[in-house]
């Protein structure tokens, strides 16, 4: 349908004042990275580099970040798989225990995570698990791989049974189907969903707080000094997170607009 | 249905789920890893550093937790076989952990001389650092430091702070003007002593009465309740309180040491235990009943004797807290002026005169359902 | 067909079930059987005693739980509101400026949520970013604006925002254009189309952006914390506060299932109102 202009323009503005306001409380931290004194009144009088310096000096910060990447990373490829399998079963497929498993996974959703983190502790131990970085990943996914299902199924509600039937009258077997149609139809929720994941792992406190044994990641650290052992280290790691992940997504989008741009090529290579 | 198929997939299952956590440690392998669950302080690198460069080869990692109970509650909830000590507030180790088997005694005979080198209050040894029957020394002594709430002098004199005690925040003229710094044990404590009760006495049904109307009146007056120290002291450095109830050097110094000493801890003059109204907290660092325990566990005390080690301790990163040991002059000496002033030295001994130990509040139980019933209100 | 549906349907739901079978059912019990424990034991080798629902009903926790829900609901309508001009732009209007807000607002996520608080915090306290330019430059004396119950509702928005906006996006990328030109040709008015196409034909995404955001701010606990001061407090917290300074995890327990029954019970209701299956036209 077509936009006025002026509609077009208003909501730019729109999106462009919310993008600001979600960067204030940012712009509040970078300020206190860089003072002196750890409690703060604005303006700051007293700038330095010291915190920066400390916490690319610190092996606990690297230490930290490899423990919560590793989880994030495997929290986010399973919730994915799990989460397209689990949103076909939610939304797509009429099946007979459907409405109780609508209901069934939603439910880890509506747990106190810190309360779900402490029973998943006792659980554990009666298993006889001593509780590690691995054992968090456990403890992410029964949180995590429901959200990615219901962000898949929003997709995996709307899209239209009757592209994969038509697949199937063509003589494509049901795994053909899945591949070919239905994987690449709910592919931008499946990403979503990873997206999700990956962040809702990576920033999780309650959860790792009693599943990762004597390792521990950046948000229980972070919690633990805001709490205990404020310094100005705390908004310096936190900036230097928005600087790293600006990083990480600008190679990320560079690299996939670049193969596009050579997928392209090559097919238009292979067309001559 | 679950038929025997579905029992034994469930079954392998959990196998696949114990694989997860690989192969079980070997009773052996721990001679070279320590685990340590503590206050904020012995988990930074300057105290891990050193350890870790005595012990080449050795795994050491340390967390630290943001309140006694949520250390507990990890070993309670099994993590036992995960850490070797814990670090806590003494009555929480004598009268929780230990009588629990969540700790064990250490070797009293290679740890008692070092109390000799402590303050005059902890020698002997510390008589809470040992347990019921005085026969075991279930942990170590080394931060201290007396709490009871915290003032900017430039709004409230410290002697008119001192003089009113805890009565300062039932006064009409501060109300909106002070935060509560949630930590419920110690709100409790300090509560009890607003209303002129002994927390460390049994109590009856009309001093419940009076705890609970002051204990309204305290959060009725305070413009903010917080867990959050930092917010705390922000809050008090801009103007927006001008006191907070429930504090003292561990929460003051951080601020102090910025250059901000009209923050200050305060100790009242006099209080309804035996005349005293300040209370001391006293960490204890435990060896963990680990099924699997390592050797460094005691050597890591030892280690954090050393006059340097004790300094670094006293100062972390995050608060900075007088230590035991600086009775020893090899450890006093390496404090400057700034930093003695950030832990209030110079009045430390007459406010310890003035406090009792942090012990077991024997009303515990019902004051928190009265707290918590006071605090949603 | 219906047989292929059925087995697929269920091979599909396999893994996940699996996975909550393992690690979500045993906790739940756990967590059920120790709400009727009595009160401060930490095993639960005790009779059952149904002590701590009693506790909930006496001592006043149903505030904490309203104010729990009552936020929760604030938060997710402001959201909705603010969101669906935002998601409907990204959806359907913007081209490359959809990714460059999809990055912005990730970015943002990379920080943990008590330190964007805590940015917040430093913006708005007296003597903050805010107030303390103000005063220096402009010769403006404010004071802050925190500590109370509009700000904690704040709070949730902030934190909560993706959690509206991304479902929201897919939901309404979902809607075929075709359906509206069609509409649109036909004479119907704009307001007409937002309410009879625009809206139902989004409304997977629209319900799990409003089921998230709603059950995660009534179960939150920092907003309050942080920024609220504990203006009042909230379930979260009592639940914390039971399980930590109580010492009392059969107390903890209880709350927890009552807070997991009441949002549970909500949820559902509210599921069962919205017929997906219907709106969709995947009926029979």
């Amino acid at each position: 349908m077509h936009h006025p202009r002026s509609i077009r323009i208003a909501l730019l503005c729109y999106g462009v004042t919310l993008i600001v306001f979600l960067y204030l409380p940012l712009a509040a931290i970078t300020f206190a990275s860089f003072s002196k004194a750890r409690y703060l009144t604005f303006p700051i009088r007293r700038y330095t580099f010291q915190w920066y310096e400390k916490a690319f000096a610190s092996p606990t910060v690297a230490d930290l970040l490899t423990t919560s990447l590793k989880i994030a990373i495997v929290v986010t490829v399973i919730s994915m798989v799990v989460g397209f399998f689990g949103a076909l079963a939610f939304a797509r497929y009429r099946w007979r225990f459907r409405g109780a498993f609508q209901k069934f996974i939603l439910l880890p959703i509506f747990f106190p995570q810190t309360v779900l983190g402490l029973a998943l502790l006792m659980w554990f131990n009666a298993v006889g698990i001593i509780p590690t970085w691995k054992t968090a990943i456990v403890a992410h996914l029964v949180w995590i791989a429901p959200i990615a299902t219901l962000i898949v199924a929003i997709r995996a509600y709307s899209f239209d049974p009757a592209l994969e039937e038509a697949a199937r009258d063509m003589g494509a077997s049901t795994w053909q189907v899945l591949r070919e149609v239905t994987l690449p139809l709910l592919w931008p929720g499946i990403v979503s969903a990873g997206l999700f994941a990956f962040l809702l792992s990576w920033g999780n406190f309650p959860l790792s707080l009693f599943t990762t044994g004597a390792d521990l990641t950046l948000p229980e650290w972070l919690y633990a000094k805001m709490v205990s052992g404020y310094s100005p280290l705390v908004p310096a790691v936190g900036t230097l997170s928005v600087v790293g992940s600006v990083i990480l997504i600008g190679l990320g989008t560079a690299f996939v607009v670049w193969s596009n741009r050579r997928r392209a090529a090559m097919s238009a290579g292979a067309e001559d | 249905m679950v038929n025997r198929r579905t029992f034994l997939k469930g079954t392998a299952a959990v196998a696949g789920l114990a694989a997860l956590a690989g192969p079980r440690r070997s009773w052996a392998g721990r001679e070279n890893e320590l685990n340590i669950l503590c206050w904020e302080g012995y988990n930074t690198d300057d105290v891990l550093g050193p350890f870790r460069a005595k012990h080449p080869g050795s795994r050491v990692r340390a967390e630290s937790g943001t309140s006694d109970p949520d250390m507990i509650n990890k070993l309670r909830a099994g993590e036992v076989n995960v850490w070797d000590l814990i670090n806590v507030n003494q009555p929480w180790a004598r009268n929780q952990l230990y009588p629990e088997g969540l700790i064990k005694p250490l070797n009293r005979a290679r740890f008692e001389p070092y109390f000799d080198l402590m303050l005059p209050e902890f020698q002997g040894p510390y008589p809470l650092a040992l347990d019921e029957s005085g026969k075991e020394l279930i942990g170590m002594v080394q931060r201290f430091g007396p709490f009871s709430f915290v003032v900017n002098t430039d709004k409230i004199s410290r002697q008119m702070a001192e003089d009113q005690g805890y009565k300062l925040f039932l006064d009409p003229k501060m109300k909106g003007r002070y935060g509560v710094l949630t930590y419920d044990n110690w709100n409790i404590m300090h509560m009890c002593m607003a209303a002129d009760l002994n927390p460390f006495a049994p109590l009856g049904e009309s001093d419940f009465a009076k705890f609970s109307k002051v204990a309204k009146a305290i959060f009725d007056g305070a413009k903010l309740l917080t867990d959050d120290l930092v917010g705390m002291n922000t809050a008090l450095i801009n103007g927006e309180i001008d006191a907070y109830f429930t504090g003292g050097t561990y929460t003051a110094s951080p601020a102090r040491f910025d250059g901000q000493t009209q923050v200050r801890g305060i100790t009242p003059k006099s209080g309804p235990v035996n005349g005293k109204g300040g209370v001391v907290w006293v960490e204890v660092t435990s060896a963990v009943n680990n099924p699997d325990p390592t050797p460094l566990a005691e050597d890591f005390l030892e280690f954090v004797q050393q006059p340097e080690i004790c300094k670094v301790v006293a100062f972390a990163e995050g608060t900075y807290n007088p230590v035991t040991q600086m009775a020893n002059p090899k450890v006093m000496a390496l404090f400057d002026k700034d930093e003695l002033d950030a832990i209030q030295w110079d009045s430390l001994p007459e406010e310890m005169e003035r406090s009792v130990d942090y012990q077991i509040v024997v009303d515990y139980n019902r004051l928190n359902e009265l707290y918590n019933a006071a605090k949603r209100s | 067909m219906d047989r292929i549906e059925e087995r697929q349907g269920l091979l599909s739901a396999l893994p996940l079930s699996v996975l909550m079978v393992l690690i979500f059912v045993a906790p739940l019990i756990v967590v059920a059987v120790f709400s009727i424990m009595p009160p401060r034991v930490f095993d639960v080798l005790h009779m059952p005693s149904f002590e701590n629902y009693r506790i909930f009903f006496t001592q006043g926790y149903y505030r904490s739980l309203g104010w729990a829900l009552g936020m929760a609901a604030m938060a997710t309508v402001t959201l909705f509101v603010i969101c669906y001009p935002l998601a409907y732009a990204m959806a359907k209007i913007f081209k490359k400026f959809t990714l460059i807000i999809t990055i912005a607002v990730v970015v943002t996520l990379f920080v943990s949520e008590n330190i964007r608080l805590f940015g917040w915090v430093l913006t708005l306290m007296k003597g903050g970013l805010i107030s303390g330019y103000l005063r220096t430059y402009a010769g403006i004396d404010i004071d802050g604006w925190l500590y109370n119950v509009p700000v904690i509702v704040f709070g949730l928005v902030y934190v909560y925002f993706p959690f509206m906006l991304f479902p929201l996006v897919q939901g309404i990328s979902m809607v075929p254009e075709e359906v509206r030109q069609a509409a649109s040709d036909l004479g119907a008015s704009r307001t007409r189309i937002f309410f009879e196409i625009d809206l139902p034909l989004a409304m997977p995404g629209i319900v799990v952006g409003s089921l998230l955001t709603f059950v995660l701010a009534a179960g939150a606990m920092a907003e309050s914390k942080l920024l609220g001061g504990q203006a009042v407090i909230v379930m979260a917290d009592e639940i914390e506060a039971a399980f930590t300074f109580g010492q009392n995890w059969s107390l903890g327990s209880a709350l927890a299932m009552i807070l997991i029954l009441i949002i549970g019970s909500l949820a559902f209701f509210a599921l069962s109102r919205v017929d997906l299956d219907g709106i969709m036209g995947r009926r029979g």
